[in-house]
């Protein structure tokens, strides 16, 4: 009994020095808000190219956009200035922070925003929004985004999680804390021996973990294991998730402002044909298709289409040089009606 | 539900309450037994029923063995069908459905519908030994069958234990499940270095180790250095990832008034392979020395077989098994049948199990010996597969360029900084009593490191894929 409560003591004293200790270290308040913490800096780099190039169609998405449309090809094909805004890894609250902080600050404006997505990544708020990826989406956001706040962290914290984000200093700057001292470890050594800094570090990284470097089976495999997380159970029940998720805000801007919005549904090969899709998923797709009907949003869908067979994929996600080609094309003749009515 | 998750948290503080206010003996089993189903469950309710339908089938068999000495033969062999054909249903299924779909594409048929994915009951490798060490025990006249459905189902399906043990016998955990259970402190003041220790090792060692672990073995080609690296890395991971989660089940079983097996005894300072399987995964290796190493020993001993065979092929057979009940793959198969391979070598060098090291600097260089085979070993298991292994060893350089070199340097950095705390725990533990102001600094360090590390999703055990 003795040994633990003298355990207790020095780990309440330790954690009350901590906690007076951390907030004047990083110059934070005591308590914090419980959602992240964004800073007022926005890559203001795309918001400059539409300006510049008077772009008047935007496509937003994640690497499946990067690598599945030529920009150029798809401008040259539909005969006006088109930008691609490509955040690998994004998802929807990446990009209603894209639409409402970067294109929507544009002057002029573009007239239409095409939103690339897939299965039912545009109901699901809280995925791709935590780990690195909280870095990644302080590119896009205010330091106060309160839609984003609450929708893709809120409401998915439990109340131990928002009490120590608030009260304990300790975890929440524990991210920071366990970056600051691997990255001590990881460049002491290469700096001793091989007179190799923190950037000679980080570029041998990024050399050996080249993604032409990977085994083609373990990217496969990572990649189907992160997109489970849109076919479970819960993902799939589009009515309990369509208020709370950036969908109905993203519409809501996009109208306000007078931006045209037109939704593209990938071709991906997680499910080798229409057959194969779970019914739950093909529920959730008929929903969306009504709800975007009744917001009367275009929804242009490339789901199975057959002109666009697996020998057009790298992996189940991403289209090889062909591929993107064709996909260009096709992606400018779906289009055309709605740009030349 | 993992152990690390809030839903854990709530679930267990809702037991733990309830189950000491229960007082009876009786209605606390009831309530154990009603969370242990409701945890595993948890996500996949089916995987509930099959749990339960396998125990009360062996239930029912264990007694029909033991009222029925004619038709016990009989018996055994549908309790041992039963056990072994659900788990290698579920375990083996998806290895053979691709190679046989595979097969019979090549016979031009196509059978696409065999490549549903069977999804591996969590735990089902671990209460299957223990319901087949019950079995085989009651069938040898070892143990008298219970007549307890809820203490055997208890047994069977405790919580703590279900998902990656310690495999306890019926003989240590169904005594204790029948005795009366009132609160004691001395269970809080056994349980909590523990659970601190459960904790600190899985979260701020295991996941994060195995992040730069999966990196490496995620390359098509690694040098020779990096594989290194980051096999050391997978041999710290393990350690500290399966110890934690034994640390955690033995916490937890004994905040209910239970005293589960030690699982780990230090197993890296073994000098010899069968010294290693004596202090890794004990409960498991006991399990197969009784149920498979032994029988088989006295089967081929009455066959009187020669020597040579006698004292080979029970640790191979032995070891093959544990390959398999580890994993359907061929890395798993080799990496058990490596060590069947080492224990018979070492046999015939005269270092069988009750060697000892006539000096100090024999015991360095044994100990030297046996860490880098266990290495070598944990190179096999964690490899993608055996080509891949056989491909960069074979093929790959073992420096590379300067950059490979850096990486692995910077890996090896990562891997000792993470190794450091358990080698000072060991070294607390050698030299300081258990109570000394070191190990409550050393616990206090662990719990504020924890906190910083902590983060709301964790991956699961590695142990939940056996």
């Amino acid at each position: 009994m003795r040994s633990f409560l003298r355990f207790l003591l020095v780990l309440l004293v330790t954690l009350a020095a901590l906690t007076a200790y951390l907030p004047r270290r990083y110059g934070t308040p005591w308590p914090e808000e419980p959602g992240p913490r964004f800073d007022n800096g926005i890559r203001s780099a795309h918001t400059r190219v539409i300006q510049e190039r008077g772009v008047k169609l935007v496509l937003v998405g994640d690497s499946v956009l990067e690598q599945g449309v030529d920009e150029a090809a798809l401008s040259e094909a539909l005969a006006l200035p088109a930008h691609a805004i490509a955040v690998p890894g994004s998802t929807s609250a990446f990009w209603y922070l894209i639409l409402k902080n970067v294109i929507l600050q544009a002057e002029p404006r573009p007239a239409t925003v095409v939103l690339l997505f897939r299965d039912t990544i545009l109901t699901l708020p809280n995925f791709h929004v935590r780990g690195g990826y909280i870095n990644e989406l302080d590119q896009f956001a205010t330091a106060r985004e309160e839609v984003v706040q609450e929708r893709a962290y809120l409401n998915f914290m439990n109340p131990l999680e928002k009490a120590a984000l608030s009260y304990l200093p300790l975890y929440r700057n524990g991210q920071q804390f366990k970056e600051r001292t691997e990255e001590r470890v990881r460049n002491l050594l290469p700096g001793v021996f091989f007179s190799c800094n923190a950037e000679c570090v980080a570029r041998a990284d990024a050399t050996v973990y080249h993604v032409e470097n990977l085994r083609p089976e373990f990217v496969h495999e990572a990649l189907a294991g992160d997109e489970d997380f849109l076919f479970t159970r819960d993902a799939m029940d589009f009515d309990a998730l369509i208020e709370e998720s950036f969908l109905p805000e993203i519409i809501r801007i996009a109208r306000e402002n007078d931006v045209q919005l037109i939704l593209v549904h990938e071709r991906t090969q997680i499910f080798p044909s229409v057959e194969a899709e779970p019914k739950a998923l093909r529920a959730y797709k008929q929903k969306l298709s009504e709800y975007l009907n009744a917001n009367n949003i275009p929804l242009i869908d490339f789901s199975y289409d057959p002109r666009l067979p697996e020998s057009y994929f790298v992996d189940i996600l991403h289209m090889n040089a062909e591929g993107k080609a064709l996909f260009t094309q096709l992606l400018a003749e779906a289009l055309q009606p709605y740009l030349h009515p | 539900m993992i152990f690390t998750s809030y839903d854990f948290l709530i679930f267990f503080l809702i037991v733990f309450c309830l189950y000491w206010l229960a007082r009876r003996r009786q209605w606390q089993n009831i309530l154990l037994l009603a969370a242990s189903y409701v945890f595993y469950g948890w996500i996949h309710p089916w995987y509930a029923a099959l749990l339960g339908l396998s125990t009360l089938a062996d239930f029912g068999l264990a007694l029909g063995i033991s009222r029925h000495k004619t038709r016990s033969r009989l018996y055994l062999t549908l309790s041992l069908l039963l056990n072994l054909g659900i788990l290698a249903a579920f375990k083996y299924y998806n290895f053979f459905s691709d190679s046989l779909v595979a097969a019979l594409a090549g016979l031009n048929i196509h059978a696409d519908a065999l490549l549903v994915n069977v999804l591996f009951p969590a735990g089902l490798s671990f209460y299957t030994l223990k319901k087949l060490a019950y079995i085989l025990d009651v069938s040898r006249g070892d143990l008298e069958p219970t007549r307890d459905l809820v203490g055997f189902a208890l047994f069977v399906g405790f919580f703590p234990q279900i998902n990656a043990g310690p495999i306890d016998r019926a003989q240590k955990l169904l005594p204790q499940i029948q005795s009366d259970r009132v609160w004691k402190a001395e269970y809080f003041y056994s349980a909590w270095p523990m659970l601190v220790m459960g904790f600190f090792k899985k979260i701020v060692i295991a996941d994060t180790v195995r992040v730069f672990v999966d990196r490496v073995y995620s390359l098509k080609e690694p040098t020779g250095f990096l594989l290194l690296a980051a096999t050391l890395g997978f041999t710290l991971q393990i350690l500290a990832d399966f110890t934690a989660y034994t640390d955690l089940a033995r916490a937890l079983a004994r905040l209910f008034g239970f005293d589960t097996s030690e699982n780990f005894r230090s197993p890296y300072s073994a000098l010899t392979p069968t010294d290693f399987w004596n202090r890794w995964h004990i409960t498991l290796s006991n399990w197969l020395r009784d149920y498979v190493f032994f029988p088989l020993r006295r089967a081929l001993l009455r066959a009187n077989l020669p020597r040579g065979l006698t004292d080979a092929i029970p640790p191979l057979v032995t070891m093959f098994v544990s390959g398999l009940w580890h994993g359907a793959g061929w890395t798993y198969v080799v990496w058990g049948l490596y060590f069947g391979v080492l224990i018979v070598l070492y046999q015939l060098l005269g270092m069988g199990g009750a060697w000892k090291p006539a000096n100090k600097f024999t015991q360095a260089i044994a100990w030297l010996v046996m860490f880098a085979l266990i290495v070598v070993s944990f190179a096999i298991f964690r490899s993608p597969s055996l080509g891949w292994l056989g491909s960069v060893l074979a093929n790959g350089a073992f420096l590379g360029p300067r950059d490979h070199v850096v990486t692995a340097v910077v890996t090896l950095s990562l891997i000792g900084f993470y190794a450091a705390p358990l080698f000072i725990k060991s070294a607390f533990d050698k030299y300081f009593a258990p109570d000394s102001i070191w190990h409550t600094l050393y616990y206090v360090g662990a719990v504020i490191a924890t906190l910083a590390y902590l983060n709301t999703s964790s991956p699961d055990f590695i142990y939940f894929q056996f």
